[in-house]
């Protein structure tokens, strides 16, 4: 089996896979599972919960991929669909639901009371960051993780997050206050 | 310039959105103020770290999965609504769930049939692991595949059991060298 030189743009494999074409439909996966199972770890908290929701998020992909606007960005897309499956999935388990919000499907962060025990400093930061996001409201989380984890523009965010841009600078900005408030109280900062 | 209004420029400095010359008067505060520059420092790492968060596992299983759901939106009754027909994009992918699933089996077979016969032995193709050990999940995948695939869910059950033991690189490999060719496929730009 032969491959392009060249790696065939997203909407060259969409037209590809919405005509059949397993090999692009592959490929697809290939080139953005990662950052959409990243994503989702963080809004879930739950790496298999994850998991299952980024699977379902391809799936669903797959079956409208003959939809795609090539105009926009195949990742903001996706991004799009995984929050709003991760969305019905809490609306579905959990009994009360304050609106439009993403509430973890169940929270498996570590418990933020709890004092940091690992001595690595790469463990140390993520245990941090793990108790720290974990304090933010879910617009909060879902703008700060786009923003610093997926590195989209804030335009960007506020297309997956379906919200003005002013909207989501501001979800980002008191997103990180309240990041920045855990890091005071719970963590030598000298 | 003092912390409080370095605090009302830290969102702006932190997107980089700041003019020049607050930049300046911003970066100038963050030299000489050691309480602002730590938590700079600090929150820089934390965010650096969450940019940098950890790659998931193993492709390979992933899309197995992925296509796994596929054929099961598929072969499910779908009682009603927007899901009750199925897609023909989902249709287009299903051979390939299929493929997969039976050169799952197939591989499988092959490497389990390694580990379960003794060393001391010559490799006959002698009696394959699926005929004598029939609950064993390879075994029982085999036979699901062989009677056809009218259980959806427990068809579904079989292959989760036996991806655990599965390589998933080893599948693709053989899906390039044996089974690709061979798959049936359809007519593009047939969807109604
Ligand atoms: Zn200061």
């Amino acid at each position: 089996m032969t491959r392009q030189a060249a790696e065939p743009a997203d909407a060259v494999l969409a037209r590809r896979a919405s005509d059949g074409d397993r090999e692009a439909a592959g490929m697809l996966i290939d080139r953005h599972h990662a950052a959409v199972r990243r994503f989702l770890r963080r809004l879930t908290g739950r790496d298999d919960v994850a998991d299952d929701l980024a699977q379902d998020t391809f799936v669903r992909l797959l079956r409208y991929v003959d939809r795609y606007d090539e105009r926009y960005p195949m990742r903001t897309w996706l991004l799009t669909i995984a929050r709003r499956l991760t969305i019905n999935r809490a609306r579905h388990e959990s009994r009360s639901m304050p609106s439009d919000d993403l509430t973890r499907v169940q929270s498996g962060g570590p418990d933020p009371s709890e004092p940091v025990q690992r001595d690595d400093e790469q463990s140390l930061l993520r245990q941090q960051l793990d108790a720290a996001i974990e304090k933010l409201s879910p617009p909060q989380r879902e703008a700060v993780v786009l923003f610093h984890q997926q590195q989209l523009s804030v335009q960007d965010v506020a297309a997956v997050m379906q919200l003005p841009v002013g909207t989501v600078k501001s979800h980002l900005h008191r997103g990180r206050a309240v990041m920045r408030q855990y890091l005071s109280a719970h963590c030598e900062v000298a | 310039m003092n912390c409080q209004q370095a605090n009302t420029l830290w969102d702006d400095a932190r997107d980089r959105a700041l003019p020049p010359a607050d930049q300046v008067a911003f970066d100038q505060h963050l030299l000489n103020c050691p309480q602002c520059a730590a938590m700079w420092q600090r929150e820089t790492l934390m965010l650096d770290t969450l940019a940098a968060d950890t790659e998931p596992g193993d492709v390979q299983t992933f899309k197995f999965h992925v296509m796994r759901k596929m054929t099961e939106a598929e072969t499910a009754p779908e009682p009603s609504g927007e899901s009750a027909t199925v897609d023909p994009v989902v249709r287009k992918f299903t051979p390939w769930a299929v493929v997969a699933a039976m050169a799952a089996a197939v591989a499988l077979m092959i490497s389990l049939w390694a580990v379960v016969e003794p060393a001391d032995q010559p490799k006959s193709p002698a009696v394959p692991v699926a005929a004598t050990a029939p609950t064993h999940p390879v075994s029982v995948l085999v036979q699901d595949l062989t009677r056809g695939i009218d259980q959806p869910q427990r068809l579904r059950e079989s292959i989760e059991k036996t991806t655990s033991y599965l390589s998933l690189t080893q599948l693709a490999a053989l899906l390039e060298r044996e089974v690709a060719p061979a798959a049936p496929t359809e007519t593009p730009n047939t969807r109604g």
